[in-house]
């Protein structure tokens, strides 16, 4: 996943309204448009919440993590379900943008989500349209169990 | 069989090769006519990456070069740019376009011509450095069976760059490094785009994108966004 950073509430104070939004853009929050500081301070820190959960999940299911990080130059992985320590299976489902694709966690989560959450793993471009199962898809769309949801990488143009 | 080529550079210079190879082998009866078309000149400055044999019209040389090492096939030169008043004497029904170009401005304009065709075939293919992608669009009947070059593409339905007859000529000097080796494979997935239509009827996939870092190809299926288009 992705490393986000989050941004201290204190400095999310003194941001200007567009500048929240613009930062709600980012992270693929969605319906901020039009919203009001305090509701867009509180879509923000529910969302960094949610990256907090996310986080705590993965250390507890996940592989023993190293200290050190190192980057991934690329993942394919070919797993579609994890079975974790509840005896209950944790459903991914295939996330790509151009050449590069791997399976991710990501049922429930909205495509702008996913976009902002792994943009530099995929290299995704901020304008990249989301495709599910082959059709164009808002950045709202909510995705399901056995959805393949794909991120339009821009046509090479040169010959 | 009725084979089009648009773009003799880096790619089609390649590809030309491979594809004459392959249907030359199959001895169709009547014979196939490849056509091949580009208004550019094969320079000095072009040899690291094309393959001609002398300098001149890349059309012209190539139809020459391919003439004498295939002799199944009838090879026409075309030694201009596709434009938009010579499109139509250029492409017609029934034919499999292979666009090669440099740039989206053509690639729009064979993409919104197709989409007044009834049966048509078009495999396009481009790149950057190091990786690059090859884009499927079938029309039968009138109606897209695969999502057009610019259905998921706003940077070629939009293309803010120039087609090469709009350019001068210091533009037309002036070129981006790319990489041999990146050419080759986008030639390469065209080629296998065209035998997965023409031999094993797979009409599936839409696009496929390579990256030669990573080495990881993956190819995409998609909804065309005009489904009942019948002309």
């Amino acid at each position: 996943m992705a490393k986000i950073k989050i941004i201290d509430a204190e400095i999310l104070e003194k941001k200007t309204v567009l500048e929240l939004r613009e930062l709600c853009k980012k992270y693929g929050i969605i319906g901020m448009s039009k919203a009001r500081k305090d509701d867009i301070l509180e879509s923000i820190s529910d969302f960094y919440d949610s990256l907090e959960e996310d986080k705590e999940e993965s250390c507890c299911s996940g592989p023993v993590q190293s200290k050190g990080s190192q980057k991934v130059p690329f993942i394919n992985a070919g797993l579609h379900s994890t079975l974790n320590k509840q005896d209950s299976y944790d459903t991914t489902i295939s996330i790509s943008c151009g050449a590069s694709s791997f399976n991710g966690p990501v049922v429930g989560k909205t495509v702008g989500y996913v976009k902002a959450v792994y943009r530099e793993i995929l290299n995704i471009e901020v304008d990249s349209t989301g495709v599910v199962n082959g059709g164009s898809v808002s950045d709202s769309y909510v995705l399901k169990s056995c959805d393949t949801l794909e991120f339009i990488r821009k046509a090479g143009s040169k010959g | 069989m009725e084979i089009t080529i648009v773009g003799l550079g880096g790619i089609g210079s390649v590809l030309s090769n491979m594809i004459s190879r392959y249907i030359n082998s199959k001895n169709i009866n009547p014979r196939p006519c490849i056509k091949l078309v580009d208004g550019d000149s094969y320079e000095e400055k072009n040899f690291e990456r094309q393959e001609f044999s002398r300098f001149g019209n890349k059309a012209s040389i190539k139809a020459q070069e391919l003439s004498l090492k295939f002799r199944n096939i009838s090879f026409i030169d075309v030694p201009e740019y596709l434009g938009s008043n010579s499109i139509s004497s250029i492409i017609q029904e029934n034919s499999i376009v292979f666009v090669s170009v440099d740039n989206h401005k053509t690639r729009k304009l064979v993409s919104d011509y197709a989409k007044n065709l009834n049966n048509i075939i078009i495999i396009s293919g481009g790149n950057e450095l190091t990786d690059g992608n090859v884009q499927i669009y079938i029309r039968k009947e009138g109606v897209d069976v695969s999502p057009s070059l610019t259905d998921y593409h706003p940077e070629i339905d939009n293309p803010i760059d120039k087609s090469p007859d709009q350019k001068s000529c210091e533009e037309l000097s002036v070129s981006e490094p790319q990489l041999y080796f990146t050419n080759c494979m986008v030639a390469v997935f065209m080629c296998a785009s065209f035998y997965n239509i023409i031999e094993k009827q797979n009409y599936k996939l839409s696009e496929v994108y390579f990256d030669l870092l990573t080495m990881n190809a993956n190819s995409k299926t998609r909804v065309p966004k005009n489904k009942n288009n019948r002309i």
